[in-house]
């Protein structure tokens, strides 16, 4: 099998760095200690007023705590190391020489990509004991801790595409990280302010009109689609015994469609996730290929064909 | 092997290149030289595919280099200025990593890798991590890293800068093999006597213009003519200052204690009668020569500030 020559150098660089046992050890340190820190509390709390809180619905509480720790982790890690995969090679000014050879720029923006990706999914299974901690008492640990992991894929993936899409314009590695989470901002609080300021006008103009009943927002809610974090809350709150339609407690309409949307609100936020995180390396597939001039002036097309090289050099 | 024709390149008010034109036959050695700015590198990364051209026309091998920038990428061979080296990375895994961006994977990529090594003196260091190589051993790699793919165009840009004299005589014997291979190779460097010796023709760039292009052979002749003319008197000096001012092809002269130093502009034959006249007038010369042409007069005079007052 033919392995992107990208993702296979940046494997062997980043095995024999000691950075990444360090981060593997450091995250599962503060679950680990999350978990002990909720388990004695529980006791205390159990030894204090005599009801017993180790019941399976009380104790799979720490699943949600530790699946919002690593969604926060991903969402810091994957800038980090995706947003500075290009800039870094040009910082390097490395970049320059993988663009005379013969890979294409979408071979280099994947093989950054796939090792960030894998990168942070190796952390993320590394964590898998401690998740299943939270199941100690029962339940079914592996749909959740897997689900959970599907999950968290998708964010790594859609949040890596972001860091790749500002690594490929960006000079340097710094600017291109605070550019990432910037852009991750816009997406995970940017769309609940739009939404809150659209909510805002919408009842003012509900307000004017003097129309009955709750102002209907409709097919505006769709942007919480692209919210990786409105995913994992819907996924998480399922997943520890929430209501099985968590976003229709929040999500008010009564737009044509949007019943089957919100039912299957999962399976829609991550494909709609996927689709841009596919678009957003075309787009840097685009920067790359810009940085090092594919686009050549009109007039230049239209000069003669392959002019004759030996006449001219005798 | 490369032809350019009335090459451009603008960044926004400063104009780079200004219509240049260049034809490099194959098999040749290339010396590109200009003061920094002159659009050296600038030149490289749009024949590269780096960069592109405001108007004009490159082809390498036949090919137009700006609209097959996919097929001219086998064909040429980059080495930049500077390169930067990957933490971690053994030597061997850098050159395999690079055949690896063309296509060549396997046993046959680790062959030409190991035989690549070899050429550029590295083969005992085939399992040193990179980062930690010397500044001239890493400069040999990346030369090594250059031919992973056999091209026939090879562009260097100052391959030899913040180079020992001793790394900078290997990295101009694997030029010189190179060279033996029937490859085309075009090196810029600030280093002139070694482009000197090296290079089979040059071309001196400034302000974005070739100021002179032609074989090392004739542009050093013609270098020779306008060198001046150093004569040892022992005796007799006003004579030979007031013979030397008559002289018409004399156009200026300056006297350092007992020799005199003689903007000449006449030929060989001239330069005899000149002599011949100064000891039948009995001027006694000891000495009677024509200072060498060599490159770095022909760069500064080509690239001082007359030149630069013409363009």
């Amino acid at each position: 099998m033919k392995i992107n020559p990208i993702l296979n150098k940046e494997m062997k660089i980043g095995a024999r760095s000691i950075k990444m046992p360090l981060i593997v050890m450091l995250l599962n340190s503060i679950l680990a200690f999350i978990v002990i820190l909720f388990f004695y509390a529980y006791g205390q709390v159990m030894t204090s007023s005599g009801i017993d809180l180790y019941s399976l619905r009380s104790v799979v509480r720490i699943f949600k705590i530790l699946g919002w720790v690593e969604i926060c982790f991903i969402s810091v890690a994957v800038p980090i190391f995706a947003a500075s995969s290009i800039s870094g090679e040009r910082e390097r000014q490395t970049l320059d020489i993988m663009l005379t050879t013969s890979a294409k720029p979408m071979t280099i923006i994947v093989g950054k990509l796939t090792s960030s990706v894998l990168t942070i999914l190796l952390f993320i299974v590394s964590t898998i004991p401690v998740l299943s901690l939270s199941f100690v008492y029962g339940g079914s640990v592996v749909n959740k801790v897997f689900g959970l992991i599907a999950i968290l894929m998708v964010a790594i993936l859609y949040f890596g595409s972001i860091g790749i899409l500002t690594s490929s314009f960006c000079r340097n590695s710094i600017g291109s990280i605070i550019l990432a989470l910037v852009f991750e901002g816009l997406l995970v609080f940017g769309t609940l302010v739009v939404l809150g300021l659209i909510a805002l006008v919408v009842e003012l103009i509900w307000q004017i009109k003097d129309l009955k009943g709750t102002a209907d927002l409709g097919y505006t809610w769709l942007l919480l689609l692209v919210n990786p974090f409105v995913t994992f809350y819907e996924y998480i709150s399922k997943a520890t015994g929430g209501n099985a339609e968590i976003l229709r407690e929040i999500i008010d309409t009564n737009a044509p469609g949007m019943e089957w949307i919100l039912k299957n609100w999962l399976f829609i936020s991550c494909g709609v996730q996927i689709l841009l995180s596919f678009l957003n390396l075309k787009l840097a597939s685009v920067a790359i290929r810009r940085t090092r001039g594919q686009k050549v002036k009109k007039k230049n097309k239209k000069s003669k064909k392959n002019q004759p090289v030996e006449e001219a050099t005798n | 092997m490369l032809q350019i024709n009335k090459l451009c390149k603008r960044y926004g008010k400063f104009q780079a290149l200004n219509n240049l034109d260049l034809s490099i036959p194959k098999g040749e050695v290339f010396g590109f030289i200009g003061p920094n700015g002159a659009g050296k590198t600038t030149t490289m990364k749009i024949i590269c595919g780096l960069l592109s051209a405001t108007s004009g026309e490159v082809y390498v091998d036949g090919i137009d280099a700006i609209k097959n920038k996919k097929e001219i990428k086998r064909k040429i061979g980059y080495m930049p200025d500077f390169f930067g080296v990957y933490d971690n990375l053994k030597a061997m895994e850098y050159m395999e990593f690079y055949a690896s961006m063309y296509g060549i994977v396997g046993d046959g990529a680790r062959k030409t890798c190991r035989e690549l090594m070899a050429l550029v003196n590295l083969s005992d260091k085939e399992d040193a991590y990179v980062d930690g190589l010397s500044r001239g051993m890493k400069q040999r790699l990346c030369l090594a890293r250059c031919l992973v793919h056999n091209p026939e165009l090879l562009i260097l840009d100052e391959p030899a800068s913040g180079l020992d004299p001793r790394a900078r005589f290997e990295v101009k014997e694997i030029l010189k093999n190179l060279s033996s291979m029937k490859k085309t190779i075009i090196i810029s460097s600030h280093i002139l006597p070694e482009l000197a010796e090296m290079c089979t023709s040059i071309g001196v760039m400034e302000r974005g213009h070739l100021v002179i292009n032609g074989s090392i052979d004739d542009i050093l002749m013609n270098a020779k003519g306008s060198s001046p003319l150093h004569i040892q008197i022992v005796d007799n000096q006003e004579t030979a200052i007031r013979l030397l001012k008559e002289n018409p092809a004399v156009e200026k002269l300056s006297i350092r204690n007992d020799e005199i130093i003689v903007s000449y502009m006449g030929t060989e034959q001239d330069e005899a009668n000149l002599l011949k006249q100064l000891i039948l007038n009995d001027v006694a010369v000891s000495g009677f020569v024509r200072e060498q042409g060599n490159l770095e007069n022909i760069f500064m005079e080509l690239t001082g500030p007359k030149q630069k007052e013409a363009v």
